[in-house]
């Protein structure tokens, strides 16, 4: 994990899920990088998530991918579309359906603290 | 220009004995024969990658292994895409001047070779290792965010993706190659095992060994390689801009309009189906069936042997089978073998115009091929 990575976990761990903006084009990054994807500014910004959104997807899993993961089996992987306009992936509690108001929260899993979302 | 003039590929599904060699190796004579072609006369050879052998080098591996001296030569890698964009690089490379007649081959044992979990847990490390994979989503998990999202925006029910199970099933059922053959219906399908809601176990495509070749040249042959194109719209799911929209025809009126042909000129497609919903989606975007009308359009028939646009007539990656590379390079190979009037007792009359559509990663790399009957 690099740097960027690296600094986008921590700020979970204190509870902040981190959205990396461009302060030259203003763009939004789907995930963090050195430099600005869309024109290539290395003037970039961590904007903290205020945490509300809408479930644009999810997908309870059944068949995990490792031993690790068949411990939380079944386990709902939402993406959400965020207010600020930006769509993040995350864990959700089950019952929610596409559409649904939902607020961010945390859960821990191994040594990571996943975005979690809850109905709202 | 650029002809396929010949095929071959082995049976696909549990291959006791063989490894990603041996299997390549046989496609690869099969290919020659059907080509009319000695080792002498190639001069290209492209591979794909193998997940039960990884080598670094493949194609240079295999050139030794099978006896090909390649003036040009290289290991390529687009995931389940890389099938159709090998036969594209082909074309452009037999144009170009550069070769004569490229060999192309894709193959594994990666059901005997490496068994299902390690290839699911292989597999699941397409997606970005920072931002993905630490919520534990395999590919069927991707897959079934698409799913979920395009149901929902197109009003359409688990039984309407169960119709692309059932159609590749069929067609495999009369194929003596295909991995799986006995016959399902669409409550079969709604009654399979959940792997990631709404996708079901038939509603994924299974783990198989097998090979494939094509022989792509610069002489006039039964089937010309007439148009290709590609779009790269994303990699990761977390980076696509919609799970409804895949500028899918970005690719494929490249590829119809360097052949001259319209898309209602197509009369017989190889359109890659990793799950249910990627057939469903790809047939849509592509316009062989209006946005939300897929499904009612396979249950008129339109997609099957007697349609006016026979989809996958050997079963697909879903039915056919899927070994990676050869599961797409399949496509190709029956689609070809269709225009040929090669597919023996499974031949369907005067196909003229075949579109082929691959794909690699989540309906992301895609790249699409149009053969037309030359005879």
């Amino acid at each position: 994990m690099d740097d960027v990575a690296g600094s986008f976990w921590a700020a979970c761990e204190r509870g902040e899920l981190l959205l990396q903006r461009c302060q030259t084009c203003e763009s939004w990054q789907c995930y963090p990088r050195p430099f600005c994807a869309s024109c290539g500014g290395e003037s970039l910004t961590d904007v903290k998530a205020r945490g509300n959104g809408h479930i644009y997807s999810l997908t309870e899993v059944i068949r995990a991918p490792t031993p690790e993961f068949e411990a939380l089996v079944p386990y709902v992987i939402a993406l959400v579309d965020l207010e600020e306009g930006v769509r993040v992936m995350g864990h959700a509690e089950s019952s929610l359906t596409l559409d649904d108001a939902v607020t961010l929260g945390f859960c821990v899993h191994g040594e990571l603290h996943l975005p979690y979302f809850t109905r709202r | 220009m650029a002809w396929i003039r010949g095929a071959g590929s082995t049976a696909f599904g549990r291959l006791d004995g063989e490894h990603t060699l041996t299997l390549m190796a046989r496609a690869a004579s099969a290919a020659l024969q059907d080509a009319g072609c000695e080792r002498d006369d190639i001069d290209g050879l492209l591979c794909g990658y193998s997940t039960a052998l990884p080598h670094l080098m493949l194609a240079s591996v295999f050139g030794e292994y099978f006896g090909i001296d390649a003036g040009y030569c290289h290991t390529v890698q687009v995931g389940g895409g890389t099938g159709a964009a090998m036969t594209m690089l082909a074309k452009r490379l037999v144009e170009s001047g550069q070769c004569r007649n490229v060999l192309v081959v894709g193959g594994e044992n990666r059901l005997t070779g490496q068994g299902s979990d390690k290839t699911v847990q292989t597999l699941a490390e397409v997606g970005h290792p920072d931002f993905e994979t630490p919520f534990g989503p395999t590919i069927p998990a991707y897959y079934a965010l698409v799913a979920a999202r395009y149901m929902h925006e197109h009003g359409l029910t688990e039984r309407d993706l169960a119709e692309f199970s059932v159609l590749n099933r069929r067609h495999a059922s009369t194929h003596p190659d295909a991995h799986f053959k006995t016959l399902i219906d669409v409550d079969d399908v709604m009654s399979s095992r959940v792997i990631a809601a709404p996708l079901k176990l038939f509603d994924c495509c299974p783990i198989s060994d097998g090979a494939c070749a094509v022989v792509v040249g610069g002489e006039p042959s039964a089937v010309k390689l007439a148009g290709a194109g590609q779009v790269h719209p994303f990699q990761h799911v977390i980076a696509a801009q919609s799970l409804t929209e895949f500028r899918s025809s970005e690719a494929s009126q490249r590829a119809l309009t360097e052949a001259g042909v319209q898309l209602s000129d197509v009369d017989i497609a190889g359109i890659y189906d990793s799950f249910s919903i990627t057939l469903l989606v790809f047939i849509e975007e592509l316009g062989l069936a209006a946005r939300g009308q897929a499904a009612a359009a396979a249950r008129d028939g339109k997609f099957g042997f007697g349609g006016a646009v026979p989809v996958n007539t050997h079963g697909g990656l879903m039915s056919f089978g899927h070994s990676g590379v050869a599961g797409g390079l399949a496509h190709v190979v029956e689609v070809y073998r269709q225009l040929a009037e090669r597919a023996g007792e499974r031949q369907i009359p005067n196909r003229r115009v075949g579109l082929v559509h691959g794909e690699g990663g989540i309906l992301s790399s895609q790249i699409s091929l149009v053969l037309l009957n030359d005879r």
